[in-house]
């Protein structure tokens, strides 16, 4: 293989990655745009989507339908996406909402608080939920090769469905009237409720797209890793809200780009550096940290003045 | 009024003053020694039944409070007489000896982290990182080069201190939730590289610290009193005592010196007090190495209390235990973080009962306590500045005797 070879393939593999980190920070810039809260229980909906969707699996074997395979994975998507919606919902309601006026420090403590109980509760209520639970081989294995370069099937699914995602979700918030709801609370709440925008509603719908997109997210990483576990949230949280702040923090281009950029970061930092492959994530960690420093509104983030 | 004073301040006071805090310790001392979960439900209602009693009848709350204000020091002596006697009472009962230790170290760490967190408004969710690096320091130096435990103290204490340079130009040009994003990525890279460093024992950590012992004194062994053996712990229960001390002494001169009105001024309006010629920077800088400083000190005495460290000790949930701690004890607060510890670390050893649900538990009590209680168990009170006036002036009356033969105030 030639450097070159190195190079592409390295880059689809990060794009790989990059595509579901993208899904979970598109969460954080929602949520940050409508209610100013940081949500570090987003990553635990990534895990607990992908847990859903094991349960359904195993709905679907008892019930007898998991044979068709096409079906089987359009309903665990849909499922998953519409049972962490719920939850999402539900928890923004009595968890998040209650906490989204008072100093940022508690919002942030409830919400870690949050993603605790929901780690401990799928723990708990997961048959043997402590242990990994290996996911449905559901897509085509093998692969195909371009020039020297492996393409897995599989992994070209995944990014196909991540990127349609990314797409159903940008025309959902730019082109409809409920996508301009959002955009008008995410720049000032008062004014939007004073034009007729249903707040709670909007808030609401809000948490329900930002979930289920976390859980898209959360099967995506099923599939890919072949396993799921209870306590991949609080890492796949803190990738997420650096993703989403890397790219801008309430921009929900600069989620995108942020997470392919730390997925990227990622894959490359274990192929070349020295000892990558067990410290990728501290390199990554630092040019976020280096990012935050120098710019901490992101790449696509407007200029913020501080007014006194 | 004099005959108010009279009966505050006499025998029957004191008597009353040192009641309370005796009930309050035969309390807590039962919550531990008593086995099974009846007596925490039992004590978790009472406290509430008292809770409810006192806030109905804010005339004897205020009594009391003037009691004790009256007898502060027949107070403290009487406190730090039944503290001194906890060993004496855990003699068969080592293990909860231990958690009362470790409940001391995460005070001292606490400390600290209100320092930044509560006095200044800097947030640090990455305190188990600095915890860390004091362990890791006292292990490797007492492991590698035999250094004795007095000395890795202070080095741990030292190197988190300058572990802290490493954030001083995140810490200066972040805030709010940019500040929290780059502690937590901070500690995530500090567990990181301890899981992959070869020289750090990698995931095995470090075996085999020596424990404490000064002169030859090993503090492993069991003090012999002839009527009473009181075991190991009860040595590191008072060198433990002794770094709570210190530490929340300097803590609290801190919060009352004008430096804590400067950090005060900090927290509230950063512009503001460097208009008024703060050096907000400076002080950023000096509370951020400080309180890790502490974090450090009590991160050593751990890595000599049990001897063995390694990464799972020291990850984000031990920081989110100790903002926790910070948080629900009532911020800028040495007081709020003393109950805080012992709330939030003796508590959850009681749910052992129900270890399954022990995390479950503590999540839904956090969200729960947050929501409805933001301002932690005890709220911050604004400093009142009338009352530090009124006690100098008692303190300049009192011991002259005759305001006319000082010439008048």
């Amino acid at each position: 293989m030639t450097s070159l070879d190195i190079l592409l393939q390295q880059s689809i593999n990060g794009l790989m990655l990059g595509i579901m980190y993208s899904l979970v920070a598109v969460g954080f810039t929602l949520y940050f745009g409508v209610l100013d809260v940081i949500n570090f229980a987003h990553g635990d909906f990534f895990m607990l989507g992908s847990f859903i969707a094991l349960a359904l699996y195993a709905v679907a074997v008892v019930a007898g339908f998991a044979g068709n395979v096409f079906l089987v994975v359009a309903y665990l998507f849909i499922g998953s996406m519409l049972l962490t919606g719920v939850v999402g919902v539900v928890t923004e309601r009595f968890c998040i909402r209650p906490v989204s006026k008072s100093p940022m420090l508690i919002s942030l403590l409830v919400t870690l608080g949050l993603g605790i109980a929901i780690r401990e509760a799928v723990r708990i209520l997961y048959p043997r939920g402590s242990d990994p639970k290996g996911f449905p081989t559901l897509l085509p294995q093998g692969s195909f090769t371009v020039g020297n370069i492996v393409i897995r099937y599989e992994n070209l699914i995944i990014f196909g469905v991540g990127v349609v995602v990314i797409v159903v979700v940008n025309f959902l918030i730019n082109r409809t009237k409920m996508g301009s709801a959002i955009r008008a609370v995410a720049q000032d709440g008062e004014a939007a409720m004073m034009m007729g925008v249903d707040l709670d509603r909007t808030i609401d719908l809000t948490f329900l797209i930002g979930s289920a997109v976390a859980a898209v997210a959360g099967v995506l990483n099923g599939f890919y890793y072949g396993q799921t576990m209870f306590n991949i949230g609080a890492m796949m949280g803190v990738i997420g809200f650096s993703a989403a702040v890397i790219g801008g923090l309430g921009n929900i281009y600069g989620a995108i780009v942020g997470g392919i950029l730390f997925g990227l970061l990622e894959t490359f930092a274990a192929a070349v550096l020295p000892y990558g492959a067990e410290n990728k994530r501290v390199f990554a960690f630092l040019i976020v940290i280096l990012f935050l420093v120098f710019r901490p509104t992101g790449i696509l983030g407007e200029k913020i003045f501080e007014r006194v | 009024m004099a005959e108010k004073q009279e009966r505050l301040t006499g025998f029957s006071g004191i008597a009353t003053v040192l009641g309370i805090e005796i009930v309050i310790y035969g309390l807590s001392l039962a919550l531990m020694l008593v086995p099974g979960g009846w007596i925490l439900i039992a004590e978790v209602l009472l406290l509430v039944a008292v809770m409810v009693y006192l806030r109905r009848n804010p005339t004897l709350s205020a009594q009391i409070r003037d009691l004790f204000a009256a007898n502060a020091r027949a107070g403290w002596i009487g406190a730090v007489v039944l503290v001194l006697l906890i060993p004496f009472f855990m003699a068969s009962s080592a293990y909860w000896l231990f958690t009362i230790i470790l409940a001391g170290l995460f005070m001292t760490a606490c400390f600290g982290l209100n320092l930044q967190l509560g006095s200044t408004g800097m947030v640090n969710l990455a305190s188990a990182a600095f915890y860390a690096v004091g362990a890791y320091t006292a292990g490797l130096l007492a492991l590698k080069l035999g250094w004795p435990a007095w000395l890795t103290l202070l080095a741990g204490a030292l190197m988190a201190g300058l572990f802290s340079a490493l954030l001083f130009i995140p810490v200066l040009k972040t805030k709010g939730h940019y500040l929290a994003l780059v502690t937590i990525a901070f500690q995530f890279m500090v567990t990181i590289l301890l899981d992959n460093q070869e020289w750090t024992g990698g995931p095995q950590g470090l075996k085999n610290i020596p424990l404490f012992s000064i002169a030859g004194y090993s503090f492993n062994d069991g003090i012999d009193l002839g009527f009473i053996v009181l075991p190991g712990y009860a040595n590191f229960f008072y060198l433990m005592l002794l770094m709570v001390a210190a530490v929340g002494i300097a803590s609290q001169r801190i919060y009352h010196s004008w430096v804590g009105v400067t950090l005060s001024t900090i927290r509230d309006d950063e512009i503001a007090a460097q208009t008024f010629g703060v050096g907000v920077n400076h002080w950023k800088l000096v509370i951020f190495s400080l309180g890790n400083c502490f974090i450090g000190l009590a991160g050593a005495f751990y890595a000599h209390l049990v001897g063995f460290i390694s990464p799972p000790n020291f990850t984000f949930e031990k920081s989110l235990v100790m903002v926790s701690i910070v948080i629900l004890g009532g911020m800028d607060n040495v007081l709020g973080v003393i109950l805080g510890s012992l709330l939030l670390i003796i508590l959850p050893e009681k749910l052992r009962v129900v270890q399954e649900y022990r995390f479950l538990i503590y999540g839904l009590v956090l969200i729960i306590m947050l929501i409805n209680r933001p301002r932690g168990l005890l709220p911050f009170k604004p400093r009142d500045y009338l009352d530090l006036i009124r006690r100098a002036e008692r303190k300049r009356v009192v011991p002259a005797g005759s305001e006319v033969a000082e010439g008048g105030v």
